[in-house]
């Protein structure tokens, strides 16, 4: 009796350790590493942009207003003023034409969804009407 | 069961032991650079514009312990999280007369006076305070970067086409090098913030 307690315990231990894994946060796992590759290096990795210069992600008005057209503005950037919780920003963002419609899609649902934001997930459906409906946009070039 | 007890102890002085050597007792500063012997490098003369058009050179910082770095306002990869980093030691000593932060930009073609004026008061930041560089010589800060010992240069290869180091340079009052952190960790700036503090012990202490 006594060894098989000691069989049980890690057994336990390690069905935890995979329903933790599984139920919490990783959700939006894929869109997460995306965000760090493409976005985080000018809006932080806790979404808080630079304060004045790069509108913040976390917490923002302007994401749960304009989700959809977040799609168009990552794959063609954007240039002029934009105003996020009542400050005005004026600094060019570059598209990423390189970042695909499925991906574009992960990011946007991981923004809405991380750092406090709360948002109902985008259908891949509506991406891709949004960037079929970008407004005739160019795109900012890189830097 | 003595097992246990003998891995918590030795985890619990563990940690006592990494709290005892993160408390902010001053710490003695190295003197960095090559120099002749019984001597300490000294970064040698400069002059740029900062964002309200003014001629700054080595005779403002004179007295002043500051913090120096090298970006662009267009870096697309780590400029942004310099920027937010050193703004923790803007906020940090916004109100000390004793120092001083000098940005140079590596692309004064497109980071003119009036667009690094535009870009310091965007941070909200002082022109007195926090100075943002540049030079009508578009050349000239690839060899000043050299004598802080900070690597920049052209680079077509990469996005933004500049390529650069970084690395925020800790001064002291008679701008000898003192120290060198990685402007995007945010431990390292805590750590030249805790040194800015070292330094202004250092001079009260009249050394």
């Amino acid at each position: 009796m006594k060894t098989l307690l000691w069989l049980i315990w890690p057994l336990l231990i390690l069905a935890g350790l995979l329903i933790y894994r599984y139920t919490s946060g990783e959700k939006y796992g894929a869109g997460k590493v995306l965000y760090a590759k493409h976005c985080a290096s000018c809006h932080m990795e806790d979404g808080s942009g630079l304060r004045g210069v790069i509108p913040p992600l976390a917490q923002a008005d302007f994401v749960n207003e304009h989700a959809a057209d977040m799609a168009c503005l990552i794959r063609y950037g954007m240039e002029g003023e934009v105003v996020v919780n009542g400050r005005t920003y004026n600094r060019p963002m570059y598209g990423h034409a390189d970042i695909k419609e499925v991906e574009i899609r992960n990011i946007i649902n991981y923004i809405k969804n991380a750092w406090g934001n709360k948002g109902a997930e985008i259908p891949f459906k509506d991406i891709e009407v949004a960037l079929e409906n970008c407004p005739d946009m160019v795109a900012v070039p890189a830097p | 069961m003595r097992n246990i007890s003998i891995v918590f102890g030795f985890l619990l002085l563990l940690i006592s032991c990494s709290e005892a050597g993160s408390e902010s007792e001053p710490r003695e500063l190295p003197f960095l650079g090559i120099a002749e012997e019984g001597e300490h490098y000294i970064i040698p003369p400069f002059a740029f514009v900062d964002q309200e058009g003014a001629e700054i050179t080595e005779s403002n910082v004179d007295g002043k312990i500051h913090v120096v770095d090298f970006f662009f306002t267009s870096c697309p990869d780590i400029c942004p999280k310099m920027n937010q980093q050193m703004l923790r030691v803007y906020d940090e000593y916004e109100n000390d007369d004793e120092i001083l932060i000098l940005s140079h930009t590596l692309d004064p073609k497109r980071d003119t006076v009036e667009a690094l004026k535009t870009f310091s008061e965007g941070l909200g930041v002082s022109s007195e305070k926090w100075k943002m560089l540049s030079s009508p010589d578009h050349d000239y800060v690839f060899e000043v970067c050299k004598t802080y010992m900070i690597a920049a240069g052209p680079d077509e290869s990469i996005m933004g086409g500049i390529f650069h180091s970084g690395k925020f340079v800790l001064l002291d009052k008679e701008r000898r090098v003192r120290g060198f952190y990685e402007g995007t960790d945010e431990d390292e700036v805590s750590k030249l913030i805790q040194d800015i503090k070292s330094l202004k012990a250092e001079g009260q202490k009249g050394a």
